[in-house]
């Protein structure tokens, strides 16, 4: 129980971080910190939280910075995390190489889907060119491997 | 021999149950977004949301801006002795200009009583900190420190110094959420300081380089508009106060059927505001109509 809210408070701190980095530097464009802590929270605690998680996250987002209707990454974030939770415990992905393609993958969908689903609620969110997601996409999985790696250490020192 | 059917009946219970979870939480999303379809306005969520993260939210720009202040202090140190002999120089020249320049502007006072021009009241505003930025990918948008105890409105116009930079979309009591010109849903009536071309300017994003950029519609094919043009808003849309300087013309598209479009480079860079001036009273309030 302890686990959960320590992980809920962190995508909290992570939407924080993010935002305020980007005081200083255009990070949005290029990385999504709540969605990979949402990614390691999902592949870490299964299913159920998984999809609690990516749903914190996305309406978090949303309502903070997003505008018009409310709870569009919310609902794409909740599938996520629920696939990811199904994903993570079924397989131990613990490769360097594997991790990246994962959140890569996680990226790509999670922003093509919103492109995809936001106009049907009368907004218009930034469309990515296939050059500009796959940079984005890459540095996201850079950072999120990085993450995972902190996120491990912890975890092996906790227990 | 072991048989495989155990674990599949161990799995299956959880499983169904997952599912379960899945589809409850699919149908309180499915309702929570279309409640807001037909709503409309601030929902309680953001609302709520918004007054409790404000205060982080201020907390970490306070302390960032600190840091950043602390290190570029320390840094300043080794050149502050020549810097200061060269701004001591600078500034005598400043107040020998602003000398002349007051003289300009009391003699534009007189010949406007002179030419019983109406004086245009100047917008009342307030300042008002960035205190975050969006932090999602999809939409340009920003936070603010000034929210609805200061006066801050619904549909308040936000400016930087160089010109307009948005429109608040979200008030919470001590913060508030803006709509950047530069969002793809964002929009203004505009003209051209120098042709007159009217159109409507919203977000861009070039394709070349990613840079947040303007896109004027319905520009007339036959109006003449020339790279370098100033753009300023017309005030038709009732939305932005008339002649505010929106950015400058960067190329002009060949015409296609009727119209042609324009981008137009903001003046305004939202990548790196850090104050910002937010109007205070509604247009009608600011300035009521005169007694009969």
């Amino acid at each position: 129980m302890k686990a959960n809210l320590i992980a809920l408070a962190l995508l909290a701190f992570a939407l924080l971080l993010q935002s305020g980095l980007s005081l200083f530097l255009p990070i949005s464009a290029y990385v999504d910190l709540p969605l990979v802590v949402a990614t390691w929270f999902a592949l870490s605690r299964g299913e159920l939280l998984g999809m609690v998680g990516g749903s914190v996250s996305g309406w978090l987002s949303e309502a903070l910075f997003g505008r018009g209707i409310s709870g569009v990454s919310g609902l794409i974030r909740l599938v996520l995390g629920f696939a990811l939770g199904l994903l993570g415990s079924r397989f131990l992905i613990t490769g360097a190489v594997p991790r990246f393609f994962l959140l890569l993958t996680v990226t790509v969908i999670d922003t093509r889907a919103f492109e995809w689903i936001a106009p049907a609620f009368g907004m218009s969110p930034v469309q990515y060119s296939p050059m500009a997601m796959t940079i984005r996409g890459s540095i996201n999985a850079a950072v999120g491997l990085v993450l995972f790696a902190l996120f491990e250490r912890r975890t092996i020192q906790a227990t | 021999m072991d048989s495989p059917v155990p674990r599949v009946r161990t799995e299956s219970l959880p499983m169904r149950r997952s599912w379960m979870w899945l589809l409850a939480f699919l149908i309180f999303h499915l309702v929570a977004i279309s409640r807001q379809v037909d709503v409309g306005g601030v929902s309680m969520l953001e609302r709520t949301l918004l007054s409790i993260f404000s205060p982080v939210q201020n907390a970490i720009s306070a302390v960032a801006g600190g840091m950043v202040g602390t290190w570029g202090s320390v840094v300043d140190l080794h050149s502050v002795g020549s810097e200061n002999e060269r701004l001591k120089v600078l500034l005598r020249v400043a107040e020998v200009q602003l000398l002349s320049q007051r003289a300009a502007v009391e003699e534009n006072a007189r010949l406007r009583v002179l030419l019983d021009l109406k004086p245009r009241l100047p917008m009342a505003t307030l300042l008002a900190d960035v205190v975050a930025r969006n932090a999602s990918p999809w939409f340009k948008t920003i936070s603010i420190d000034k929210g609805s105890s200061h006066g801050v409105f619904h549909g308040a116009t936000v400016l930087s110094p160089s010109g307009v930079l948005g429109r608040v979309i979200t008030v919470a009591p001590n913060s508030a959420g803006v709509q950047l010109l530069v969002d793809r849903d964002s929009g203004a009536a505009v003209l051209t300081e120098r042709g007159r071309v009217d159109g409507i300017v919203s977000g861009f994003q070039d394709e070349g380089d990613g840079s947040p950029l303007l896109l004027m519609k319905y520009v007339p094919s036959l109006a003449v508009v020339e790279p370098g043009e100033v753009v300023v808003t017309s005030g038709l849309d009732q939305l932005f106060e008339k002649g505010l300087v929106v950015g400058t013309v960067l190329r002009v598209a060949e015409p296609v059927g009727l119209f042609r479009e324009v981008w137009v480079r903001p003046s305004a860079s939202p990548a790196f505001a850090e104050q910002v001036f937010v109007s205070l009273a509604p247009r009608d309030k600011a300035s009521p109509p005169p007694l009969p």
